[in-house]
């Protein structure tokens, strides 16, 4: 094929590189052993060129782990040890160039044509363990946060690196896990690769750099006319965060000037002394644009030529760009209310694009040991109700704005020993308005009765000050709350964190509702009566 | 020969249809007539009755109905089952509501999903409880049970689904609710979620329960009436269902299970594929199945169709996976993607050309329709491209206006350049979707397409697939005869087949070898108990044998063939070998230091079948007109004068060089240059490429089958 790509040319290869972006995805979580990948889904896949441009991701990765990729490619092609060849496999989980914890943890595999670089495949999930101290509300550095991988060779040539395996091995709390997943990846890439040099050959492409300029090219042109679709003008929102001690006050000021648009956040708080809550750039970035791309241009295909028109303006050393090292592990308590902040900016010139305020998800880590003294680690992960929409009443339970699904209860009791004895959505947790802001979820968990270990849940739970805020006149959700019951009485466990030392403790955990949309006063009558009869207020 | 009919009743939403095989002849005959939706017995009684008619049959002359109906897939997109409760454990009432948690569409903010079938009112908790290990450590109260069932007959439910936490690993908390209503209701529809779906995932499984028991009164009702009237009639002969597995069952099972008969119809047509893959013996086949707004694709291994255990029905959007109601149940493994002949072509906001999933459906129906349809569609592409004869659409029942599909093409795409240009692109589209839609899902189960064979039916099917094949290095091509009635003729071939399993996870190096022995034996006689209404003598009845395996501590499993059970000790090196080259195959990489996990035992019962022939329909060549037309061919050069040959015409035996078109009433099989065709035995029409050598065509064995 010509390296003018025609529309119909460029459809068929476009269409292509998502569909393999789609198999990666799909690969990698059949293989994966950790429930956070194969039940939750925490991943994305992603296909760049060989300058670490996005070509395709999977459709239903993580949005945050796609755009966050190209900035690992391209720190690898700009390291003085950067040679690479057929068969290797990088890793890396550096905050600052993936996904802004140490969770996280990017595989990327160069491929190459003829020994010529062509593109890289990237993939990037979410490790059950990553060493660390269990209470990440607690971390002062990233230090006490876990494993720090620096880009490094898991594969040289097609063989194990095994000092690079042994290093994670010996820093992790499931090693063969850990190791088994970063396979599976490894795994998926590779089959990839090899879909992209069969499509290579069939159309006779011997690199993908025309066919990226064009891709990104029209993605970018899409997105710069949804954004002149948006009228001329400084937009500004501010919102509070839960915060460590007390919350925290985040602004943000959208500029919309032509097909072009520009963030700033101004008074941004520092960097938080402890606590993990803060968002380094790449982090906050990949949000931000996140959030544009649902309210402009959702149903585009996307890549980075999309976001060639947004420019972000974020005060280093502040805890929207926090410097090394920041603690981070829980740095989404601060990083996702980038979407509260522009869809509340947007809110009056979009008000048919916008959501309410979000009740955000809530990962709950179990960690214990079980009779035969096996470590074990469960996530529960339990969504909170999306913020209400002109239109629509927010959804209840709504991974968002991560998009990783829940763990089934029945997966997390058959590998470990801990009764979950209740996971239901919270009557009357989603803000009131025209539109009802969807319900947040409540769940309790215990040891298995018999269990003498002691069980340690630790969270990333959100808004238990701060609730989710309604829109144009709609209420707010409730907050979320964690508790214990023991049979000394109810305490509470505010930072998110819990020792459950006898098998009768219960955790309780509430994840907050979703605010509403609207003026209270326009709710239908039989939205109303709906809510009554079936329990949603 | 007093019972010489075996026939196939096929309910659609517009058309119900018959095919009747005379055993004698191996003539098919084929009927059809306007569904009736209020009462559907009635236009499978009148049908039959006016069939039998025209054959001068008497109804004792019937031997086999095999009925398929896709009743339960629309009781379930149109709400139309049965008012139904959930009884479940006390915390999970919202397991139905809260379902995955993930977003299909990760850009979408107001993402719909379907309502759940009990509506949170009518989903009621029992304090109950089961552990992971089967411990009962809380037995359901007596007196909480009968203030729920009490709630229920005040609200006038009709079906009753029972879903407890772990009850796959022993169902007696939910056995006992069935007992209790089964003293103070006996008339209610009760489905357990152990029975239906014994298999560990709360929302899979509770979304199964539900949906059976929402279906099952509506089910009963229908074959209920049509036992009924068939009896009346004189047809007393066997009955049996086409079933989502593609295979077909007894009535008892599909009123017990309905959730069995949800697809069925895609299942036939496939069904009917896989009996030419057998008949032909060809070791791996790609099902193509592409009508007028989706295409099906299913890969056929050895002849044996491969199934999945869960379905996704009645999706908010057609093609967003994630977006409907899962179904546990064995089905056949079909990609289904938005590209038939009514999907319309457009420019998209990034200026590129794109293709369905958006179709004109039939009505107003492709622009060359002349019914008001204006948006280009690929039929409109096809006819610009002179593919179709306008003049002999559906066996010239219809006629299309080359001029309004031209003025549709240039008015939406002119960006494109001419009509005969932007044609070329919609055509080429479609057929690359179709192939990337074939490439993930043999990517997926580890198959690859090159050294395949397209089997390619459906309206549009036969347009495509030899440029589909070329794309994806696939060098023959098969089309069956009479695309237009595979479906009905699936059932007719399809055996009774059910699919039984049971989950009993355990390291495979501490499986008791014994336990496994035995469960197979009461999975057989469930199995023989299931096929037993429709009369099968041992020596007629089949077993295939496969079981789930994971590495220990993986969540998902992959279904391996495994020998028959007559396991020992020495059993586990065999497992193991099958386990590790089946793994290997699919990720590339098997990671070290991992048992292996058997989780769940599985096993299908068959119907061993001798297969009813369809005699070819035509067994002399009639003399043919020499005829031709203009066709756009760019692997010939463009706009050529193509020969056109009809093929009902054509003789076993007879060969076509491409470029040619092969016209049959229902469909157009486009042969490119270079490619050869030869009319088979059983009246298919076999291309290959000319340069590319036959493949081995010997059929491998996997697997066990006694």
């Amino acid at each position: 094929m010509n390296e003018q790509f025609d529309s119909v040319g460029l459809e068929i290869l476009w269409s292509r590189l998502i569909a393999l972006a789609d198999e990666c995805w799909t690969l990698t979580h059949r293989a994966a052993f950790s429930p956070i990948i194969s039940e939750a889904l925490d991943l994305g896949c992603e296909i760049m060129d060989a300058g670490g441009s996005t070509l395709a991701h999977a459709t239903r990765g993580i949005p945050v782990f796609n755009l966050v990729l190209p900035n690992v490619v391209r720190h690898l092609l700009g390291m003085e040890d950067r040679a690479m060849e057929p068969g290797d496999v990088w890793v890396t989980n550096d905050p600052w160039l993936c996904a802004g914890h140490l969770p996280d943890i990017a595989v990327v595999t160069p491929v190459f044509k003829n020994d010529r670089l062509v593109a890289f495949v990237g993939n990037i999930a979410n490790a059950t363990d990553i060493g660390g101290g269990l209470n990440r509300a607690s971390a002062r550095e990233v230090y006490e946060e876990g494993l720090y991988i620096p880009p490094c060779r898991l594969y040289r040539g097609g063989k194990l690196n095994s000092d690079v395996a042994g290093f994670i091995a010996a820093n992790v709390r499931e090693p063969e896990v850990v190791l088994a997943d970063l396979d599976a990846q490894a795994g998926a890439n590779e089959a990839t690769a090899a879909g992209l040099l069969r499509m290579m050959d069939e159309y006779g492409l011997e690199n993908l750099d025309a066919l990226s300029r064009q891709i990104q090219d029209r993605s970018e042109n899409a997105m710069r006319q949804a954004i002149l679709a948006v009228p001329d003008g400084i937009y500004e929102s501010e919102t509070e965060t839960d915060g460590t001690d007390e919350p925290i006050r985040l602004r943000a000021r959208i500029h919309v000037s032509g097909d072009t648009l520009r963030i700033e956040f101004p008074d941004c708080p520092e960097q938080a002394p402890a606590g993990g809550i803060n968002s380094v750039l790449n982090y906050t970035r990949a949000h931000c644009f996140y959030a544009l791309k649902c309210i402009l241009a959702p149903s585009i295909a996307s890549n980075e030529g999309c976001y060639r028109p947004i420019a972000l303006d974020v005060p280093p050393g502040s805890i929207l760009n926090a410097k090394h090292p920041a603690s981070v592990g829980l740095r989404a308590k601060t990083g996702w209310h980038v979407h509260s902040l522009i869809f509340g900016a947007l809110a009056a010139a979009l008000p048919d694009q916008v959501i309410a305020g979000i009740g955000f998800p809530s990962w709950i880590v179990i960690s214990g040991k079980d009779r035969t003294g096996r470590a074990f680690r469960e996530h529960l992960i339990v969504s909170g109700g999306l913020g209400a929409s002109g239109g629509a009443d927010g959804i209840s339970a709504s991974g968002f704005p991560s998009s990783a699904a829940s763990v089934p209860v029945e997966v997390i009791e058959a590998r470990s020993p801990v009764l979950i004895e209740a996971k239901e959505l919270v009557g009357g947790s989603g803000g009131d308005g025209e539109y009802r802001g969807g319900l947040g979820q409540r769940v309790r968990v215990r040891a298995l009765p018999g269990m003498t270990q002691e069980l340690v849940l630790s969270s990333s739970l959100d808004r238990t000050r701060v609730p989710a805020a309604g829109s144009l006149g709609g209420g707010p959700g409730m907050p979320s709350r964690m508790v214990v019951e023991t049979s000394k009485g109810t305490r509470d466990a505010a930072e998110g964190y819990a020792v459950l030392s006898s098998d009768s403790d219960t955790a309780i955990v509430t994840v907050s509702g979703g605010g509403g949309f609207g003026d209270p006063a326009g709710r239908a009558v039989a939205s109303r009566e709906r809510d009554r009869r079936l329990g949603y207020v | 020969m007093s019972a010489r009919y075996r026939v196939g009743v096929d309910i659609g939403g517009t058309f119900t249809d018959f095919v009747a095989i005379d055993q004698e002849s191996r003539r098919p005959h084929v009927h059809k007539l306007l569904t009736t939706p209020g009462r559907p017995a009635d236009a499978v009684i009148d049908g039959l009755r006016e069939l039998l008619a025209r054959l001068d049959a008497r109804p004792d002359t019937v031997d086999l109905i095999v009925h398929g109906t896709t009743l339960a897939s629309n009781a379930l997109i149109e709400r139309t089952g049965a008012k139904t409760a959930l009884l479940t454990t006390k915390g999970f009432r919202d397991v139905l509501e809260i379902g995955t948690e993930q977003r299909y569409d990760t850009y979408d903010l107001r993402l719909q999903f379907p309502e759940p079938l009990a509506p949170r009112d009518r989903r009621l908790e029992i304090a109950e409880r089961t552990t992971r290990d089967g411990v009962i450590l809380q037995k359901p109260r007596s007196d909480e049970v009968d203030s729920a069932l009490t709630a229920l007959s005040l609200d006038s439910v009709e079906a009753v689904a029972v879903a407890f936490l772990n009850s796959y690993r022993n169902p007696e908390n939910e056995r006992a609710i069935a007992r209790w209503i089964a003293e103070r209701w006996p008339s209610m529809a009760v489905t357990l979620s152990s029975d239906i779906s014994p298999e560990i995932r709360e929302f899979d499984r509770t979304s199964t329960a539900v949906a059976n028991a929402y279906l099952q009164p509506v089910i009963e009702r229908y074959l209920g009436d049509l036992s009924e009237r068939l009896e009346e009639m004189g047809v007393e002969r066997r009955l049996l269902l086409m079933l989502s597995n593609g295979g077909t069952g007894t009535v008892e099972l599909g009123r017990q299970q309905p959730v069995r008969l949800l697809e069925s119809g895609p299942a036939a047509g496939i069904a009917a594929a896989a009996y030419y893959a057998r008949r032909q013996e060809l070791p791996s086949v790609i099902s193509f199945d592409m009508g007028g707004t989706t295409a099906k694709v299913c890969l056929i291994e050895d002849g044996r169709v491969a199934t999945t255990s869960t379905l996704e029905v009645a999706r908010v959007h057609r093609f967003k996976p994630g977006s409907g109601l899962p179904i546990r149940t064995a089905a056949v493994d079909v990609l289904e993607v938005g590209g038939g002949g009514g999907s319309i072509a457009a420019i998209d906001s990034l200026g590129l050309l794109r293709v369905g999933p958006r179709s004109a459906g039939a009505d107003p129906g492709p622009a060359c329709y002349g019914r008001g349809g204006v948006e280009p569609t690929v039929t409109d592409a096809n006819l610009q491209l002179g593919y179709l004869n306008p003049e002999y659409f559906l066996g010239g029942r219809m006629r299309l206006e080359p001029e309004l599909a031209r003025r549709a093409i240039e008015a939406t795409l002119d960006s494109l350049g001419d009509a005969t240009k932007a044609a070329w692109g919609i055509h080429s589209i479609v057929n690359e979707q179709m192939a990337a839609a074939v490439r993930v899902h043999c990517a997926e189960r580890g198959a690859d397409p090159r050294g395949s064979t397209l089997l390619a039916f459906g309206g549009a099917g036969p347009l495509h697939a030899a440029r589909i094949a070329r794309i994806l290095g696939i060098s023959s091509v098969v089309y069956p005869p009479s695309p237009g009635v595979n479906s009905a003729f699936g059932f007719l071939i399809a055996p009774l087949a059910v699919d039984l399993s049971r989950s009993l996870p355990s390291p495979l190096d501490e499986v008791s070898w014994a336990a496994v022995n035995a469960l197979y034996e009461l999975l057989r006689a469930e199995g023989r108990r299931s096929l037993a209404g429709a009369d099968l003598e041992e020596d007629k009845i089949g077993y295939r044998y496969s079981a789930d395996f994971a590495l220990s501590g993986q969540s998902h499993e992959i279904t391996v063939d495994i020998p028959a059970p007559d396991f020992d000790s020495d059993s586990a090196a065999e497992l193991t070998a099958r386990f590790r080259e089946e793994y290997q195959r699919r990720y590339r990489r098997l990671p070290a230091g991992f048992g292996i996990q058997v989780v769940t035992w599985r096993l299908t019962v068959f119907e061993k079948r001798e297969i009813t022939e369809m005699a070819a329909r035509s067994t002399a060549a009639t003399e043919q007109e020499r005829r031709s037309r203009q066709v756009h061919i760019p692997e010939a050069g463009g706009w050529i004068e193509c020969p056109v040959v009809a093929r009902p015409g054509l003789a076993p035996g007879a060969t076509i060089h491409g470029p040619a078109i092969v016209e049959e009433a229902e469909s157009t099989i486009i042969l490119l240059p270079s490619e050869i065709a030869t009319v088979l035995s059983d009246g298919c029409i076999e291309t290959r490429l000319a340069d590319v050598p036959r493949e081995g065509r010997a059929a491998r064995s996997k697997g066990a089958e006694s």
